[in-house]
């Protein structure tokens, strides 16, 4: 494929109809309305379920000692905000190399772990035996948990929820599978509250990474979870960094396996990007060094104890 | 099951060798689709739903709750 070169920022692309991004898949509408009721049936999210599980089945290791995931202060934090306790039974859905889950088992919970990659379930097991924390795996998908009803205090999910084909489904089933008053913790990255910053934000993502979604913002987030019955208790938001720095961009690329031609398109986006851009998502440019920093939404809700789920429905 | 021999185990005695499903996973299954009630086959090679009759199949002690893996069995 020839190069496309990036020429001007992203306001003049957009007025110029110079848009050199047609090939990049589309899944989510631009107005950020997630896939409703209507959406298509599971068996059809085959495709891009297919793309995730490529994709983290060869970096599965990667994620055990990523910085970002790993580090166990922000894992103190989340679990302070979360508070299992003994005999806690809990979900961590999309568990990744586990880092969630086996902090709630540290602290006595009864904890199954669910993620769609065999080699990501096969990573939190080693790391679960490794440390003698006994869990339990599950190959599943969020839009459709093989749970029973009212089953689980808590559910957790962490920098997953942008990789989901229908996170209004995935919403409902959490809600379902949790019983009344039981609480989740959600963290992923964060759509940007001004529709333009975000639309720049979200093409950011999907040139790295042909598996995302869609990043939700705080707002959306509050209104998908209330009307499933989930009742926002915390929401804050933050930059994403890897030891309090901003992510070094040749290696956030690499880690989602950007092609050549997307990280040349990207590091273009990122060196033409506007002063509101580069405060939004913490862009440094030094000598020798680019970075960024993903915005980050972490939420703790609870569900309503008017909202027992038929167990069967 | 006592051990007569040898240093202690460097992870705990149950994850030696293979693992039956735990009970207690078993108890909280359900099919994906139906959220129908799910019998283990007698050789521990899957999970089938009562109602709609799509079996499950289990890996390494992990069953694969997916939709688009299962098959549908009279």
């Amino acid at each position: 494929m020839a190069r496309t070169r990036v020429k001007g920022n992203f306001k003049q692309l957009l007025r110029n109809g110079d848009w050199p991004y047609a090939d990049l898949p589309v899944f989510a509408p631009p107005d950020m309305d997630p896939p409703g009721a209507d959406s298509p049936a599971l068996e059809s999210f085959a495709g891009l379920h297919q793309r995730v599980r490529d994709q983290f089945g060869g970096s599965a290791q990667a994620y055990t000692a990523s910085p970002g995931h790993a580090d166990t202060a922000v894992l103190d934090r989340l679990m302070n905000l979360l508070q299992p306790a003994p005999g806690d039974r809990a979900l961590d859905i999309a568990t990744g190399a586990g880092h969630v889950a086996l902090a709630m088992a540290e602290r006595g919970a009864e904890v199954t772990a669910l993620d769609l990659t065999p080699a990501m379930l096969e990573e939190a097991q080693s790391n679960a035996i490794r440390r003698g924390l006994p869990i339990t795996t599950t190959e599943g998908a969020a839009e459709c948990l093989p749970f029973t009803g009212n089953m689980f205090d808590l559910v957790s999910v962490r920098q997953a929820p942008h990789h989901f084909a229908d996170v209004a489904a995935a919403v409902r089933e959490m809600a379902r599978v949790l019983r009344p008053g039981g609480r989740l913790l959600l963290v992923d990255s964060a759509g940007l509250e001004d529709r333009a910053l975000d639309t720049q934000y979200d093409l950011i993502e999907r040139l790295r990474d042909s598996t995302h979604v869609r990043s939700y913002t705080p707002s959306r987030w509050t209104a998908m979870l209330s009307s499933a019955g989930l009742l926002p208790r915390s929401v804050e938001t933050s930059l994403y960094t890897e030891h309090g720095r901003p992510m070094e961009f040749y290696s956030w690329t690499a880690r989602a396996r950007t092609s050549s031609e997307n990280v040349r398109r990207l590091q273009d986006l990122l060196l033409t990007a506007s002063p509101q851009l580069r405060q939004a998502l913490g862009i440094e440019i030094a000598p020798g060094f680019l970075g960024l920093c993903i915005p980050e939404v972490t939420i703790l809700a609870e569900k309503s104890a008017a909202r027992e789920c038929d167990p069967g429905a | 099951m006592a051990r007569s021999l040898g240093r202690p185990p460097l992870v705990p005695l149950r994850y030696h060798g293979r693992m039956a499903l735990s009970p207690e996973l078993l108890k909280i299954l359900v099919c994906p689709v139906d959220h129908g009630e799910l019998d283990l086959r007698p050789d521990q090679s899957g999970l089938k739903c009562r109602t709609c009759h799509r079996v499950y199949r289990i890996e390494d002690d992990i069953p694969i709750m997916l939709a688009d893996e299962a098959r549908i069995e009279p």
